[in-house]
């Protein structure tokens, strides 16, 4: 009986032990509640997220505004196939102000979060050696100011030395602190941020990197002369597209290319020194995208690029079909390649009155354009034709590449070289004057009534 | 039994002459003993009105003093039912008394919350039961449908047909995946899919409404709980075999009960397009998209390939035609399901056990979908020793799924293109007809001159090859073991594990659309070499998950009782920990036969057939994914009864997870509740006779709702390299930092009674109840700027209150015996707060996602004002600042104050009029359901959907057409080119919004049970059951359009007729 009595004693002490055990060593328990809940989901907090964030191609390089393009006046629309597009669309193609101006505002500041993430994160980062950690830094550097670039060109005037601690710049983004907030800064501002931040990212980033779509220095040289040239510096975009060129000169013989191919040209071509591209917006698709006549009718016949851009629609209209994004689905490639900056260098000279370097730049690249020996190298001495030139086969040769706005808006600044540019839409002409509020486009609804910021007239 | 009976007639029979006799003090004794006569220790006995008490000894054996005349004695002990016996002074003596073990056969319920079984009779919190009458009462094969329209305070919310959501008592919180109650599954939560559940095997289902019925589960209670409880053994019962049999048979749905603009019109409409160009840039289009049949028509003409008379002719043919017609002839079936079902139950001397086994053939309308269930379950309960029990219970569910309709009315798409509806399935020969959803026919016809493989689209040869099947095998193992102490101590172990497996698996031979397509595109032809890069064989894809859950549970019962008090309280722990794991899988070049496949190349980019797709890489299939969730939880409860009149109950729960993650600050969260219960009836003072049973709750509590996509950092996701352009593995933001991350909280207060009135012939409950809801996760707009357009916070509030009444009558209890149940819910809630409100202007609400607006329910339908058709160009108008307007821009900038707001898309007010009759061995019920005050959108013809989607109602054809038209339609006039703002503003315009109220009866089942006293062929009984379900017959709808509140966006849901038989051994 006694024994029983102990063996039921001990049954209960078991018992009890049993839900003590379960309840008790919560200390253990934070160990085990710091599992991850999704195995693909984490923090950024290794190298290799943050390697893994700026090789998020669809974000870091693939969402460059495709409206600067839209606005220019490389191609046009009929009106049938203007009435079959979007309203956002269409209002971006007739400079018409639009309330909704969607991905060409929201995807370039949500490339500019992801830059942000990284370098945020960077300073709490432990890797081997500082190498990687200085390229992936560069590279957010790198891309921030790509991307604060490229809004600035849709979204606040041509840069003007004189009034640019006035004038109206665009917000910039340097934290991934959601709650911090960013007023438009001025363009003063606006372009020491996107200078600095490429500076900053030429000393960080190897020459050339492993692969296209990353930044190297010669991608960060050949932006910044991209940037300087906007801001009419001449003398420093022809120092970057000199430093530039000195890390990568390679160009495509297009006696090489297989012009007539539906897409004549591989992504990451030998020309490409940073690639990067636009979303294909539908109002840019071969099938609606016609491209300007006279601007077709002044390609040489012996000039490749004549069939290497452009294919004949069956009215006899041209598409455009020549992307270094190897696409031909209408989006457009914004990177950096060689004939963009021998073009920078090229008029850079000339506006220094460099003659000689002038011209030798400009005939290195057409004698690669061109049917071998057919191309007569320009010789012209006058400075103001050369200029000309240049700026002819600047808009030649860069048309789809999303700089053909900039240009016009820069050049807008210059008596010389502004124009208007026209739209015929059913009868209506339509016409965009230098320096119009209409090459802005509107700041987003929500930017303006949640973030305060300044709308666009 | 007969012994109680005796008492019970003589002391009736003497009790008028005893009231004549006053102030008589007598001692009462007699004994107490259970059914198989043991004594019954510890029972406690009371007198209702002169509130004497005592209690029985060892023996069983008991005295008590008599203070007046004529009172009740009350005798109750834990397990046994309650006895009344009145008594008068001229009873005899002594008393024997019988009391009958408390089994649910008798009246008392029982109520289980998962953790415990509370007695009715002393539950503080507010609980709907639902018994095996009426979850039988339809043959539906899963529980959802089963408990629709039958439970007290639970709405099945229909928008979303394929996806219904359940609420209960309203809306608790923003995220719409998260709004689900939690099922528990006798004793834990179900992971698994609820409808492996066969409903055959449930004994009873208990809704736990309030926060002391429910905050018990603690941070996974905010959206109520449903506990389902299964069929259990019994004691002392001899071997029962019972047997169901059901056939269910639905027709074809009326595919013409949709509404679809005339083949006629749309013909006509198209016509008119191609004069206008609209369809030139499609010509030429890189990609060959589908361009309507009418335009093809005309372009061939154009072409000077048709002349005028063939193809007006050809016109007039597409004209006569509607896709409905050949869909429900080819694709639609009627659909027959067969249900069986074998139980058997028994008990021995230390064992109690039930095996049971089902097969569920699901059929489907649609041709080549049906579903098979194979459920097997074992129950066992073990007396170890007399104090130690083991309980195992095994539930082994197959499921079987095939899934090979192209889709049926409104399913064939190609995501933005929809099958026109001039479109046949079948040529004139019979044979299978293409339709153009994927690319044009006339390229089509000739690309690749014979070099590629047939690019042709048809959904009767999908239909005949597709082999689409999903295997799920679950395993749901409970062991658990209860050891009582003392006789008030119970400790009790539980352990359960699930596994399942699923196992899809899509076979895609070379006559499927699918594995053709991806050949062809990736196919180069140069001169007479064809090149296949993907390999002109099969392509397999599938996607296997299995998920295991673990729990475990130590819980201590008390239950004690001494003179006139009662403790009832569990405490314990629980530690719970689920896994997933997801893997799909492509493979390219398969051949079934050899079982072999062939490599592919995913690293380099190959270019499409005619650039038909660009240039791009082979899609790789492959992915990984691997969930974890974990949970550790402590609780108590305890309840203490005071006389048997007066409950009070608390109860506590902190719950910590990993889902936070890093967030460890917000683990431990302590939730809790309070409530407490008055029997008035048995006060002394109480004595109104017509309302013999009385009782008033109070509870008051918070629990909790985890939103498991929540973190307060950044979260960042990895992706494999084929989910990338570049091929590339990278790393995305799935979601910005949340800083201020917290759990959301429902703060509920509930009052109930709970009557019996005019000799218990009628009984019910009535409950009031306030919530709020606070910390809700809400989608917060962003200044885009910052990177993210929105963001989820802690940010919004919902307020409710609500009414829950359910009556049961006995309106006629002779031979023909009538009951009606009648369920009353009242329910409002609107959102409170909303930290960063989306843009007040220019809302416009369909209610068909949760839109929370400050000061309106989150489903409430919000229109623009409607100022009628301009009379000059039939334009929609509408009003900006007061005057009339057809400035759309500026329309849609309107505060919510300049909005016609409608009200709630979901009935605030709904609930079921359940009639039975029972009539010898027949029985009769039928159910009718009611919802009241609540709004829909009638869908409306969009100009755009219908140019460009093929999506177009036959209100098309009364359209505003010349002046003078606008007296009597609301169409506006069609313009090209399309106008989305002018088609939105009409879209969401108040005259295309519906009072929805309604009250319908939805089913019916009639049965006859035989009971043969000589058991003629073995049976005990036999039941045969004839039912009607999805009935929808209106009895009365407050919209005068026709239309079906319920049902407006799909096809009607054919009326289904079952016939069944049960039989018991």
């Amino acid at each position: 009986m006694k024994n029983r009595k102990l063996n039921s004693d001990i049954r209960h002490c078991l018992l009890i032990a049993m839900v003590a055990c379960i309840i008790c060593p919560l200390s253990s328990c934070k160990k085990y509640l710091e599992a991850k809940s999704d195995q693909s989901i984490t923090t950024p907090s290794t190298i290799d997220d943050l390697e893994g964030l700026m090789n998020a191609y669809s974000v870091i390089n693939a969402d460059y505004p495709s409206a600067p393009e839209v606005m220019a006046d490389n191609f046009y629309l009929l009106n049938t196939d203007y009435l079959s597009l979007s309203q956002r669309q269409r209002d971006i193609y007739s400079w018409t102000k639009s309330a909704d101006v969607g991905g060409d505002y929201t995807a370039p500041y949500q490339a500019i979060a992801y830059t942000n993430i990284v370098l945020d994160a960077l300073p709490k980062v432990t890797a081997n050696g500082q190498a990687r950690k200085d390229a992936v830094k560069g590279e957010a550097l790198f891309t921030r100011a790509s991307y604060h670039f490229a809004l600035a060109q849709l979204f606040a005037a041509a840069y003007d030395q004189a009034s640019a601690g006035t004038d109206l710049g665009i917000a910039l983004r340097l934290t991934a602190d959601i709650e911090s907030k960013a007023p438009r800064a001025s363009m003063a501002e606006t372009y020491a941020s996107i200078t600095g931040d490429l500076q900053q990212a030429l000393t960080l980033l190897p020459d050339m990197p492993a692969a296209k779509y990353l930044p190297g220095r010669a991608a960060a040289y050949g932006m910044l002369s991209r940037v300087y040239l906007a801001m009419r510096d001449y003398p420093k975009a022809g120092a970057c597209a000199d430093s530039c060129l000195t890390l990568y000169h390679t160009l495509l013989d297009y006696n090489t290319v297989a012009v007539s191919a539906t897409a004549p040209f591989q992504q990451f071509n030998a020309e490409v020194i940073y690639d990067a591209r636009s979303s294909p917006p539908s109002s840019l698709t071969q099938s609606r995208a016609k491209i300007d006549t006279a601007l077709y009718r002044s390609y040489n016949g012996n000039d490749l690029r004549k069939t290497a851009y452009f294919k004949a629609n069956a009215d006899g209209t041209q598409a455009y079909k020549g992307s270094y994004t190897g696409l031909t689905n209408g989006a457009l490639f914004t990177g950096i390649a060689t004939d963009e900056i021998l073009l920078t260098k090229a008029e850079c000279a000339a506006r220094a009155g460099k003659n000689a370097d002038a011209l030798l730049a400009l005939n290195t690249l057409l004698e690669q354009r061109w049917k071998k020996g057919t191309f007569i190298p320009y010789t012209t001495t006058d400075n103001g034709q050369l200029l000309s030139i240049i700026l002819q086969e600047r808009r030649k040769e860069l048309l789809f590449r999303g700089v053909r706005l900039m240009d016009l808006k820069r050049l807008n600044k210059e008596p010389d070289y502004a124009q208007v540019i026209y739209r015929k839409l059913g009868g209506t002409l339509l016409t965009l004057e230098p320096n119009s509020p209409r090459y802005l486009l509107q700041i987003d609804q929500n930017a303006v009534n949640i973030g305060g910021l300044v709308q666009n007239p | 039994m007969k012994r109680y009976l005796l008492i019970f007639l003589l002391t009736a029979g003497l009790f008028d002459m005893s009231r004549l006799s006053a102030q008589n003090i007598r001692p009462v004794y007699g004994e107490v003993r259970g059914a198989q006569h043991e004594p019954i220790t510890g029972a406690g006995l009371r007198f209702a009105l002169s509130k004497s008490s005592s209690m029985t000894d060892s023996t069983g054996r008991f005295t008590i003093m008599m203070r007046m005349a004529a009172d009740t004695l009350i005798i109750s002990h834990v397990g046994y039912t309650t006895l009344r016996i009145p008594l008068s002074m001229n009873s005899r003596l002594p008393l024997l008394v019988e009391l009958q073990p408390y089994t649910e056969q008798l009246n008392e319920v029982l109520i289980s919350t998962g953790y415990q079984e509370i007695p009715r009779e002393r539950a503080t919190g507010s609980f709907y039961h639902l018994d095996k009458e009426l979850i039988g009462s339809r043959n539906t094969p899963d529980l959802i449908s089963r408990l629709n329209g039958l439970t007290s305070s639970l709405l099945v919310d229909n928008h979303f047909p394929a996806q219904p959501t359940v609420q209960v008592r309203g809306l608790n919180t923003l995220n719409y995946a998260n709004a689900a109650p939690l099922i528990v599954l006798d004793n834990f939560p179900y992971a698994g899919d609820i409808s492996n559940i066969n409903p055959n095997d449930i004994e009873s289902i208990t809704l736990l409404k309030d926060a002391a019925a429910s905050s018990i589960w603690g941070a996974r209670a905010g959206n109520g709980v449903i506990v389902i409880t299964t069929r259990h053994a019994r004691r002392n019962q001899p071997l029962q075999v019972s047997l169901n049999a059901n056939v269910t048979i639905a027709p074809k749905p009326d595919l013409f009960s949709a509404d679809q603009i005339s083949s006629v019109s749309l013909v006509d409409l198209q016509q008119y397009l191609y004069g206008k160009g609209f369809y030139n840039s499609l010509f030429n289009a890189r990609t060959r998209p589908p361009i309507p049949e009418v335009a093809e028509i005309l372009q061939k003409q154009a072409a000077g390939q048709l002349t005028a008379a063939q193809a007006a002719q050809q016109l007039s043919v597409l004209k006569t035609q509607d896709v409905r017609s050949d869909m429900e002839k080819y694709l639609y079936r009627p659909q027959v399901n067969q249900q069986y079902y074998l139980n058997l139950s028994g008990s021995g001397n230390n064992i109690r056990y039930l095996i049971s086994t089902g097969y569920d053939r699901t059929g489907s309308t649609l041709k080549g979908n049906d579903q098979e269930r194979l459920t097997v379950r074992s129950n066992n309960l073990i007396d170890l020793t007399k104090k130690w029990q083991l309980q195992t219970d095994l539930i082994l569910t197959k499921t079987s799924q095939r899934a090979n309709s192209p889709g049926g009315y409104g399913q064939i798409t190609n995501g933005t293109t929809a099958i026109s509806p001039y479109a046949r399935l079948v040529n004139p020969d019979g044979s299978p007809a293409a339709v153009d959803i994927y690319y044009r026919s006339f390229y089509t016809d000739t690309a690749g001159a014979g070099k590629l493989l047939d690019w042709k689209y048809r959904p009767l040869q999908e239909l005949a090859s597709n082999d689409r099947t999903t295997g799920v095998t679950d395993l749901l193992a409970n062991i658990g073991s209860t050891y009582k102490v003392s006789n008030w101590l119970t400790a009790d172990v539980k352990y359960q594990y699930e596994q399942s497996w699923s196992d899809y698996r899509e076979l895609n031979d070379l006559n499927t659309f699918f594995t053709r397509n991806y050949i062809n595109r990736f196919t180069q032809i140069n001169g007479n070499t064809v090149t296949y890069i993907v390999p002109k064989n099969d392509i397999l894809n599938g996607t296997r998950t299995s998920q295991r859950t673990q729990s475990a549970r130590a819980q201590l019962t008390i239950d004690h009782s001494w003179a006139d008090s009662r403790i009832n309280a569990i405490a314990g722990g629980e530690i719970r920990e689920s896994n997933s794991d997801a893997s799909s899988y492509r493979t390219y070049g398969y051949d079934p036969q050899s079982l072999t496949s062939v490599n592919v190349d995913y690293t380099h980019t190959y270019p499409t057939y005619g650039n038909i797709g660009g240039i791009t890489y082979l899609a790789d299939g492959t992915l990984y994914k691997q969930y974890l969730n974990r949970f550790v939880s402590v609780f108590a409860n305890a309840a203490y009864t005071y006389k048997n009149r007066y409950t009070l109950s608390a109860s506590a729960r902190r719950d910590a997870s990993n889902l936070f993650g890093v967030a460890t600050n917000q683990k431990w969260v302590p939730l809790w509740s309070a409530g407490g219960l008055w029997r008035i009836h048995d006060e002394p003072f109480y004595h109104i006779s017509w309302l013999p049973s009385l009782n008033l709750r109070l509870s008051y509590g918070v629990s909790g709702n985890l939103l498991p996509n929540a973190t307060s950092i950044t979260r960042i996701q990895y992706y494999t390299a084929s989910q990338s352009p570049i091929n590339v593995p990278f790393v995305g933001v799935a979601a910005p930092p949340v800083p201020q991350l917290r759990w959301e909280q429902v703060h509920s207060w509930n009052e109930g009674i709970d009557f019996e009135l005019l000799n218990r012939r009628i009984s019910g409950s009535v409950d009031v109840y306030q919530k709020n809801s606070t910390d809700l996760m809400n989608s917060v707009l962003l200044d885009p700027t910052v990177g993210f357009s929105t963001y989820n916070e802690n940010s919004a509030s919902i307020r409710s209150h609500g009414v829950d009444v359910v009556l049961n009558s006995v309106n006629l209890d002779g031979a023909l015996k009538w009951r009606t149940l009648l369920l009353f819910n009242y329910v409002s809630y609107k959102t409170t707060k909303n930290l960063n409100p989306p843009a007040s202007q220019g809302l416009v609400s369909d209610g068909l996602y949760i839109f929370p607006v400050v000061g309106y329910n989150p489903y409430v339908i919000v229109s623009y004002r409607w100022a009628g058709l301009d009379p000059q160009t039939g334009d929609p108008q509408g009003y900006v600042n007061g005057k009339v307007s057809k400035d759309y821009q500026a329309i849609t900038q309107n505060p919510v104050s300049e909005q016609a707001i409608s009200g709630s898309a979901i009935p605030p007010v709904f609930g079921t009029l359940r009639n039975n009759l029972d009539w010898k061995n027949w029985s009769l019920s039928w159910n009718i359901t009611y919802r009241f005050n609540y709004f829909f959108r009638r869908p409306v013809v969009n100009y755009s959907d219908l140019i460009n989607k093929n999506i177009g109602y036959s209100e098309y054809d009364q359209r505003w057409q010349k002046p003078g038209d606008e007296a009597f339609t609301n169409v506006p006039s069609f313009v090209y080119p399309d106008n989305t703002l002018r088609d939105n503003f009409y879209r969401y315009a108040e005259v295309n919004v519906e009072k929805a109220d309604n009250i319908k009866l939805t089913d019916l089942s009639l049965s006859y049970q035989w009971a043969p006293k000589s058991k003629p062929l073995g049976f005990h009984s036999l039941t045969f059951t004839f039912y009607t379900n999805q009935m929808n017959i209106m009895l009365w709808r407050a919209n005068k359009r026709g239309l079906d509140p319920d049902i407006i966006y799909n096809v009607k849901p054919p009326v289904t007729y079952a016939a069944g038989i049960k039989a018991t051994l």
